[in-house]
């Protein structure tokens, strides 16, 4: 079990949920994509207002320790991704409990009733930016403007179908890995070619298209590059008139290196190693049915899932 | 000569290019391996071998190659050439070339897969 507390009030006590382990897993999966903003309980400013979300492993779980995070650790509310997880989490998440006692004082709007996104948009609206960026949780056709990417010389799919991803909508395409492994293409192609399904014959980087291209290979900096090149950190999910909207994984070689996956629609995961050829099977010559368990010899940290759009821009 | 180690999927290999004097010593080395080996194909992540696009004189008719795991794989027009290098030779030597070039973790990666049986 994981429990989370929205660390926002002063006088009454915070908002608490108590996640099951699937849940808190995939909580974690985005902690630890933000890892920069991974402090101890204490870290937090002290401001008034949201000051971040508090995250402790119940129960003698291993959710945290599993990803080797503490286990009681606070997101920054500072930061506008702390503000955007949090802000994911509300949507996902029913109503919250507290572990503190009742908060029944008088006057008090019950917890259950209070508009706890309204109350963090309101609260952070300068931190964020948002008004100025509209668009969905901050990830804007604004600042996609603002990319230089590569012309996107092909892609492998003509075609695609719709499915649900959890509470998504993805296109997935049939494995086409010819299209792929022929010369130019092998060599001036890589996995984020291949999971973003654009090539550009660029050796394509997360964040190059937008000025911020990561170099330190850790996980929430790569995430920090694709969202910049326009992908969406799942669960945000990509609105209709964005197809096809690519489900894509993502690990690290912690300090070393970083590789994608794409979802086929034949339910398996593709991807290209580096220069090599595209392929649907891991190191251990096994088709992979899911990335996080999948042999990946070096690339241990698991760093999430994310989603490609049209508006997306490498290179 | 241009050398890569070819290890990484997102971001571009580590490269380097040998000196006149090197890819002497290098052709000495290839010259030296006895035709032969089993090839073993390299994993899709982590450590895939040295691959040099253009081998100059240092093995002739060929043009390019790849040593991993103690064979190396050279192209030569339409077949390839397998040399048996079962103490890794070439695969030493490189990584002591590029050494300096390449930071410590991604060294400790390959001389570890060296040493791996």
């Amino acid at each position: 079990m994981v429990r989370v507390t929205l660390d926002i009030f002063s006088g009454r006590p915070n908002p608490v949920w108590e996640l099951d382990d699937a849940a808190g897993a995939d909580l974690v999966r985005q902690v630890e994509a933000a890892r920069d903003l991974v402090g101890g309980i204490a870290t937090g400013s002290g401001r008034l207002g949201f000051r971040g979300l508090l995250i402790e492993e119940t129960g003698g779980g291993q959710t945290l320790r599993a990803r080797e995070l503490p286990q009681l650790l606070r997101v920054s509310g500072d930061d506008p991704r702390g503000v955007e997880l949090a802000l994911r989490l509300l949507g996902s998440l029913g109503k919250p409990t507290t572990v503190h006692g009742a908060d029944l004082a008088p006057g008090l709007t019950p917890l259950p009733d209070l508009d706890l996104r309204a109350l963090i948009e309101e609260d952070t609206a300068g931190l964020t930016g948002r008004e100025e960026r509209g668009g969905v949780h901050g990830y804007s056709d604004v600042s996609i403007a603002s990319l230089n990417p590569a012309p996107v010389i092909a892609t492998d799919a003509s075609s695609w179908t719709t499915q649900a991803q959890g509470s998504c909508q993805i296109e997935v395409a049939a494995f086409n890995p010819n299209f792929w492994n022929v010369s130019p293409v092998l060599t001036n192609n890589n996995c984020y070619n291949y999971a973003t399904n654009r090539r550009t014959d660029t050796f394509a980087q997360p964040g190059r298209a937008a000025g911020q291209q990561a170099t330190t290979m850790k996980c929430a900096n790569v995430s920090t590059g694709a969202q910049a090149d326009g992908a969406y950190l799942a669960p945000t999910c990509v609105p209709s008139g964005q197809e096809p909207r690519w489900y894509m994984a993502m690990v690290v070689w912690p300090g070393v290196d970083y590789h994608w996956y794409r979802l086929q629609a034949e339910g398996y995961w593709g991807h290209k190693p580096g220069q090599t050829a595209a392929r649907n099977y891991d190191n251990s010559n096994v088709v992979i049915t899911n990335p996080e368990t999948a042999n990946r010899g070096g690339y241990r940290n698991f760093c999430g899932y994310f989603f490609a759009r049209s508006g997306m821009g490498i290179r | 000569m241009r050398v890569e180690a070819d290890l990484f999927s997102g971001r571009p290999n580590p490269s380097f290019t040998l000196d006149a004097e090197q890819a002497a010593t290098l052709a000495t080395l290839l010259r030296g391996l006895p035709a032969g080996g089993e090839r073993r194909e390299p994993p899709g992540l982590g450590y895939r071998g040295f691959v040099i696009r253009d081998t100059g004189d240092a093995l002739p008719g060929c043009t390019a190659l790849r040593a991993f795991h103690g064979t190396v794989s050279a192209e030569c027009g339409a077949e390839t050439r397998e040399l048996s290098d079962p103490a890794q030779t070439v695969e030493r030597w490189l990584l002591d070339v590029a050494r300096p070039k390449l930071t410590a973790e991604v060294v400790d990666v390959i001389r570890g897969e060296l040493s791996r049986p």
